[in-house]
């Protein structure tokens, strides 16, 4: 199975000196294309680090990262602005949305980032709201939509550039449990499509929804289990 | 970068703070307002100007009198045939004018008052385009050839010597200078404003007169229309300077003017003064600039989840500039256009003020084109200037510490 994502020894450490805090003490995680993984751990674990750093929107402090083949370490921040446009698709608990523009528009932006002509770009995002159910708001503005809605929307922006993973940081947090199981079959049909979905969750219930689940416990795995079979 | 959608944004989020955005325009908007007035300003009254002076003809030069206490006059018939024999091509001729200023005295109250007395021919009392009351506004040529003491006056003076009937004038007699000048025509006042006394007379009978010190007060040349008026101007001044012994201009009894270049100088000076103004006027843009790029800070803060956001999706840190900038010239351009109407609005105003007085002439209103270009282009600078700093802390912004926010 091919590695889109392979850590080695990361380690993250914020502050210097006495007021050090090492975050992450030496990560090393292997997911394979396709895989659903669910990463796991209390309050400051270093989860969310974890997650930052898969993203590309922070810098480990030592080790090594790859992500499609890219060693993070090597790239600039226009490659990594173009990884996350590309490669990477985010899905966030909340404030996902930019708030002074349509629903349609939310969906467009990461394809105008992407340098896609303009007549492509409508219509791939209406394509894409239609896949969420959510066609019909396509004029709407982020305020008149529920928790649920924005939420299916992010599915649809985080999808929007065929992206090899997903990655959702508490993507039902802020949901019931009725929304959360809509938005987490969302998840597991993009998974069975191919792309790589890695959510970070505390909840079992959600964490279910993967084959695999990765604890994460003072910033190193405490546990990595397959529950597949 | 998708300009359009970027620019709906900013277009909702300035509708969303109406109250911030119309303050945050309020410096641009009188900055670009002021100089636009005074550039149009300026340009009308330049435009108006020029066109009166190119009524009166700008193919003329005028060789004028420098009072040097000299008597009498030093500008006469013989100065008009020295004239003639220089044979300076471009000249068409040359005609003596007489205007001076002395006293005329009621013959029934004694009373005194000032009045302006001008001399003409046959031919050029034509071009002074009177409106008649009574009499006849023309002098033959018998009356210029015998020197015949006959004015015709203005309305000022029949209000103020006879009773302001016009009709009752006609034929009385009224004392300028001290001697005794039959009326035969009255003429309305030009100007409703003005209460001088105005009399014309002959030319050759005013010139014979003792308040004229016998001769000329100026004399006008005619040039072609095609013709060189500085070179005329400088054959001219060689002639005489040399005929009457002067060295230097500065020191000479007489001058001469052209018309065309003291236009070309008047031109001149309202172009410097109306730039040099418009300068002064522009300072306030740069106290715009600063409140634009206080508030683009301000929105950097509140935004800065949103740029956190945006780099997620993939933004470049040149998206983020050109995300900042975008809303900076659109606030500065926009508050430009309001700038502009509010320019032309004001003057416009002024011209118009200036045109409630009934007097002569009717100044033009002219939009200056350039100051309005200027002004547009100076708002795009703005923006870009003073935006140019939030857009670039906002894009330097690290990606997670940008999220985290809140």
């Amino acid at each position: 199975m091919k590695k889109i994502i392979s850590l080695t020894n990361i380690r993250k450490i914020y502050g210097t000196g006495e007021s050090a805090y090492e975050a992450l003490k030496g990560i090393t995680l292997h997911i394979n294309v396709g895989e659903m993984v669910a990463i796991m751990g209390p309050s400051g674990s270093g989860k969310s680090t974890l997650m930052n750093i898969l993203g590309l929107l922070d810098t480990p402090t030592s080790g090594q990262y790859l992500i499609d083949g890219h060693d993070a370490k090597r790239l600039n921040d226009d490659q990594m602005s173009e990884l996350r446009n590309r490669t990477v698709g985010f899905i966030f608990q909340s404030f996902n949305l930019l708030p002074r523009i349509t629903v349609l528009e939310n969906v467009e932006r990461p394809m105008v980032y992407g340098g896609i002509a303009a007549s492509k770009r409508r219509e791939r995002a209406l394509a894409g709201l239609k896949k969420v159910g959510l066609s019909d708001k396509a004029s709407r503005f982020p305020t008149q939509l529920s928790g649920g809605q924005i939420q299916r929307v992010a599915v649809a922006r985080a999808l929007i550039m065929n992206p090899a993973i997903i990655l959702a940081d508490e993507p039902t947090g802020n949901l019931d449990s009725v929304t959360s199981n809509q938005v987490m079959e969302l998840l597991r049909q993009i998974n069975k499509q191919g792309n790589t979905v890695i959510l970070v969750t505390h909840s079992n219930e959600i964490a279910s929804y993967a084959k695999r689940t990765v604890i994460i416990r003072d910033g190193v795995i405490s546990e990595d289990k397959n529950h597949e079979l | 970068m998708n300009y359009r959608s970027i620019f709906f944004e900013v277009i909702r989020s300035m509708r969303a703070n109406k109250l911030r955005t119309a303050l945050t325009m309020i410096g641009i908007i009188i900055g670009i307002g002021a100089v636009v007035a005074i550039m149009s300003t300026a340009d009308s009254v330049t435009a108006t100007v020029s066109s009166e002076v190119e009524k009166t003809g700008l193919n003329k030069i005028s060789l004028s009198r420098q009072y040097t206490g000299i008597t009498p006059s030093n500008l006469d018939d013989s100065t008009i045939h020295f004239l003639e024999s220089l044979s300076i091509a471009d000249v068409k001729g040359y005609e003596g004018n007489v205007s001076v200023n002395t006293q005329a005295r009621d013959y029934v109250t004694g009373d005194v008052s000032g009045i302006y007395v001008n001399g003409v021919t046959e031919k050029t009392i034509a071009d002074r385009n009177l409106e008649i009351l009574a009499g006849r506004g023309m002098i033959t040529t018998e009356e210029n050839a015998s020197r015949s003491r006959v004015v015709i006056v203005n309305s000022n003076l029949v209000k103020k010597f006879f009773y302001g009937d016009p009709e009752a004038a006609i034929g009385e007699m009224v004392k300028i200078g001290g001697a005794s000048f039959k009326i035969i025509g009255v003429f309305k006042n030009p100007s409703p404003f003005s209460d001088n006394f105005v009399a014309i007379a002959p030319i050759r009978t005013l010139m014979v007169q003792p308040f004229n010190e016998r001769g000329y007060d100026s004399i006008s040349i005619t040039l072609d229309p095609s013709g060189d008026a500085n070179s005329v101007r400088e054959q001219i001044m060689a002639a005489m300077l040399k005929s009457r012994g002067y060295a230097d201009e500065k020191k000479a009894d007489f001058s001469l003017s052209s018309p065309r270049q003291e236009l070309n100088s008047f031109k001149q000076f309202m172009n410097a003064a109306s730039i040099v103004i418009a300068l002064i006027a522009a300072i306030s843009l740069v106290v715009g600039g600063v409140g634009i790029m206080n508030i683009m800070l301000v929105t950097v803060t509140e935004r800065t989840k949103e740029i956190g956001l945006m780099r997620s999706l993939g933004a470049k840190k040149r998206d983020i500039v050109k995300q900042f900038l975008i809303e900076s010239i659109t606030l500065t351009v926009l508050g430009g256009i309001l700038g502009v109407g509010l320019g032309i609005l004001v003057a416009y105003a002024a011209i118009s003020i200036i045109n409630m007085f009934d007097q002569m002439p009717k100044f033009l209103f002219l939009i200056s084109g350039v100051g309005i270009i200027v002004s547009l282009v100076v708002s795009i600078l703005i923006g870009l200037i003073f935006g140019l700093y939030p857009a670039r802390r906002a894009s330097k912004l690290s990606p997670v510490e940008a999220l985290r926010r809140e």
